[in-house]
């Protein structure tokens, strides 16, 4: 049961010796009612991902800022 | 015969001496011809088909449904506050919809209790007694299998599904058998069966025939195709307890008959076990059911791990944590943050999709000092070994290692596919 999701975004810097490393990724950090976090790929054949979308189709809000 | 003088000797009867069709099929007796008659180092021709006991269509030497021996028990031996998608006993999940407020407290473990031929059993226990708030509300224990795994035999066959279970409540339970994403106007995509417990506190065979089913739309590879689910209790008055039994044609995936309902099983502190869990393409009845393909716990295992792995603190792989210090994984700093970092974890085999990840009591290392882990994230998977991208709370220097590293008790690293 989801208590919380934050979406964590981070930019990868670019190495020097490797200018087109740069990028973003992201992934879901999910708070349960029990208290337990998990790190949730978005991908839509994980069925924790799935579950966000439900949650949010319920009306709830996925956090920018944890 | 009778003969008069000296006794004629003894010639064998030979083939060419019996007329066809003397000796009919009515003379020779039903157990005449055994193999002790039969030259089994001869050929036969054989042109029908074998049916009947120990027979099965499977397309592999596995069984459809994975861990149904309860053998594999990786996220624990008891969860004391089983709820909603709790696990214990890999593969098998709790269902809960209104038990909290009503305050039952239920405790789901592997168990040793198990009937001849089997040496565990998952068991769900009322600790605290309660009941369900309010119509619909109910409780379930479930089991899901891949589309790419079972819904070709659904569209095709007749199935039998066959397990053995004990309960301390004496009634009338329901099984459901729901085609996740079929068609819900024709062909069947939901089956319902009751089953009773006829005497509490024994265990027995339940075997439930399971008509072909029509509908065939189908669901994508690797997503749900079959939902087993074996419902404890649900309570009547609202939409889940007016299934017919058999096929029903519905959009309300999740319901029984309503002799299965309100059994009153969260009034009082009863148990129920289950184990033993088959399902098989074909008819059959308890006398004809193929045995039950016990695996290697490997075996078991590694199929279980498909869709959830835990390194670390995990007495299912006699991997063990409870030391801090030990090390997880290795890595190298990332970019040019000084807090990435990513790290190579090699895994028991692939999974079924992209993990969710949890931790528990793990931290990072690099040249002797301790730093927090902030965060995971990013995962990509590359078959049996997958890469995650971390944070660490505080700079990481360039070019030397970083570890994983599990801190104590109980340390570990769970990855998550299930379906």
């Amino acid at each position: 049961m989801i208590k919380k999701v934050f979406k964590n975004k981070k930019i990868i810097e670019a190495d020097s010796s490797d200018p087109s490393d740069k990028r973003e990724i992201f992934n879901y950090k999910v708070t349960t009612i029990k208290g337990d976090i998990l790190w949730v790929p978005h991908d839509e054949n994980n069925t924790d991902y799935q579950d966000i979308l439900k949650w949010v189709a319920a009306g709830n809000t996925i956090e920018e800022t944890d | 015969m009778g003969f008069i003088g000296v006794q004629p000797a003894s010639i064998p009867l030979t083939s060419s001496d019996i007329a066809d069709g003397v000796i009919t099929k009515s003379k020779i007796a039903n157990d005449a011809v055994d193999n002790t008659k039969l030259d089994l180092t001869d050929d036969y021709a054989f042109s029908g088909t074998i049916t009947g006991a120990g027979q099965s269509l499977r397309p592999n030497s596995k069984p459809l449904i994975i861990n149904g021996n309860m053998a594999v028990a990786q996220y624990g031996t008891s969860d004391t506050n089983y709820s909603n998608a709790s696990l214990v006993v890999d593969r098998i999940k709790g269902i809960a919809d209104g038990l909290g407020s009503s305050g039952s407290v239920l405790t789901g473990s592997q168990s040793t209790d198990a009937p001849t031929g089997f040496e565990k059993s998952f068991k769900l226990e009322v600790t605290s007694a309660g009941g369900l708030d309010s119509a619909d509300n109910r409780f379930a224990i479930e089991t899901k299998l891949e589309h790419q795994d079972v819904s070709k035999f659904f569209d095709n066959n007749a199935m039998t599904l066959s397990f053995y279970v004990k309960s301390s409540l004496a009634d009338t339970f329901a099984v459901g058998i729901s085609r996740n994403n079929q068609n819900t106007s024709s062909g069947g995509n939901l089956y319902i069966a009751n089953y009773t417990i006829s005497s509490a506190n024994t265990w027995q065979q339940v075997v439930i025939n399971i008509p072909t089913s029509s509908t065939t739309t189908g669901e994508t590879a690797n997503a749900t195709g079959v939902s087993l689910e074996w419902f404890i209790d649900v309570k009547s008055g609202g939409s889940r307890t007016g299934a017919s039994l058999g096929w029903n044609d519905t959009t309300t995936a999740v319901q029984i008959n309503s002799a299965a309902a309100d059994n009153g099983f969260f009034n009082a502190t009863n148990t129920w076990f289950i184990t033993g869990v088959q399902l098989e393409v074909g008819t059959y009845t308890s006398a004809t059911l193929p045995s039950f393909q016990h695996e290697s716990f490997g075996d078991n295992l590694r199929r279980c791990a498909r869709y959830f792995q835990q390194i670390g603190d995990n007495p299912a792989i006699s991997d063990s944590a409870t030391d801090g210090g030990h090390r997880l994984s290795n890595g190298m700093r990332g970019g040019s943050n000084s807090t990435d970092f990513n790290c190579l974890l090699h895994l028991i085999g692939p999974m079924r999709a992209s993990p969710t990840i949890s931790t528990t009591n793990v931290n990072v290392r690099q040249d002797g000092n301790s730093k927090g882990l902030v965060s995971i994230d990013q995962v990509r998977v590359h078959g049996s070994h997958i890469q995650i991208e971390c944070t660490a709370d505080s700079g990481l220097s360039v070019s030397n290692a970083v570890q994983l590293r599990f801190t104590g008790g109980s340390g570990n690293m769970k990855l998550a596919a299930e379906l």
